[in-house]
């Protein structure tokens, strides 16, 4: 089913919303969500906050990407429940935040600028200003949080090209926050 | 990593979070086009005849009368990859997806979709317009039967429904060779026509 017949669905309190968006984006937005928990009991619990956020959501938002939408409200659900856990161990989202520290300017910043959009709108236009491979290779890993392997094969290319791309995005994105000053 | 850095790697991790839909959508169905080279096109058209001959004639050799000359070729494995060979070589208009899980079985709209044997990647074809889906579906059950055995394959094809329903053109038409959203593993039982053949040809050039 098409993206805006299931919004249509929400729209309409139809529950069958929530197993169109299950069928359609059920193992996508668990796979985001075991990627970042390392637990599948964790992950189904939070697709299924993340439906329920979207009912919450709905009527009063209609987004044109279903997918993308249902998978910021899963990546939040899954960051939070990470942060409550605190778990420390090795793997899941501890790697990726170990990876992108290398965007982190290694001077202090006043940390407001979070918080006024700023760095959003950094993000968004350092990412448009990349090609469409490299924009997929980044968001994909830092955003979905694939494993490398799985990127290589959606995308065709090689391991050390994602490798490699994701280092010189990072050092990329680093040079542009020091620019702008934030972070 | 001390705790400055830490929080502001997670601040970043978290505004991540908040990037334009668009880019996101773009992200997940973005699939590099794969174009051939001339050289690579030239030699794979020159295989495609090598292979499209040597499958004839096998299949001759199958049907036509005994020969005492090749008795011992009569139990060889028909050359079932043709098709298949077709769709690695000859297309360009077609994108790969890492799993099944990333095909739409419900959308609504219908795809041919095949794989390697060895390969995980899928590779899956543009949406079929109604006419192509019937004229495709007509098609199967002409298919030649391979014989008493089923053939193992080096690639697979499906035909994706677009209502949950996924056929082959490998298999005779029964509710029994029927998936439901998923791509099954199978061993062929029909060679496709040579018509099947070349409408997955003109749909994939």
């Amino acid at each position: 089913m098409e993206d805006f017949k299931i919004v249509d669905l929400y729209w309409a309190r139809n529950e069958a919303a929530i197993c169109e968006s299950d069928r359609k984006y059920g193992r996508m937005l668990k796979s985001l969500s075991y990627s970042l928990l390392s637990s599948h009991e964790d992950a189904e619990e939070c697709v299924n906050d993340t439906y329920l956020d979207a009912w919450r959501a709905m009527p009063t938002a209609r987004p044109t990407y279903l997918g993308a939408f249902l998978s910021k409200i899963t990546r939040r659900i899954s960051v939070d429940r990470f942060r409550a856990a605190h778990r420390e161990k090795r793997g899941g989202m501890n790697v990726i935040l170990e990876e992108l520290t290398e965007c982190i300017p290694a001077r202090d910043s006043v940390f407001e600028e979070y918080e006024n959009g700023r760095l959003t709108d950094a993000l968004n236009r350092f990412l448009y200003a990349q090609d469409k491979e490299k924009r997929a290779i980044f968001i994909r890993r830092y955003f979905y949080s694939q494993p490398i392997s799985e990127i290589c094969s959606a995308l065709r290319v090689g391991e050390a090209k994602v490798k490699v791309t994701l280092y010189r995005m990072r050092e990329a994105l680093r040079k542009e926050l020091e620019e702008q000053d934030l972070l | 990593m001390n705790n400055a850095k830490k929080a502001k790697t997670a601040y970043l991790f978290r505004e991540i979070g908040t990037i334009d839909d668009r880019l996101l959508q773009e992200a997940i169905s973005y699939r590099p086009q794969r174009i051939l080279p001339r050289t690579l096109m030239i030699a794979a058209s020159l295989a495609l005849t090598v292979s499209l001959s040597f499958g004839a004639i096998l299949i001759a050799m199958r049907q036509g009368t005994k020969n005492e000359a090749f008795d011992g070729e009569v139990g060889t494995p028909i050359d079932v990859t043709v098709n298949e060979f077709t769709l690695y070589s000859q297309s360009v208009a077609y994108t790969t997806v890492a799993s099944a899980q990333q095909i739409d079985f419900f959308g609504g709209k219908a795809y041919v979709v095949w794989q390697g044997a060895e390969e995980e990647t899928l590779c899956v074809s543009r949406a079929l317009s109604e006419s192509e889906v019937a004229s495709l579906t007509r098609e199967i059950p002409k298919g030649t039967p391979v014989g008493e055995s089923p053939q193992a394959l080096s690639y697979r094809v499906w035909i994706v429904m677009g209502d949950g329903s996924v056929v082959t053109p490998h298999l005779k038409p029964s509710d029994g060779n029927v998936g439901s959203a998923e791509l099954f593993d199978y061993n062929a039982e029909l060679i496709p026509s040579q018509a099947f053949n070349s409408q997955i040809s003109e749909i994939l050039n």
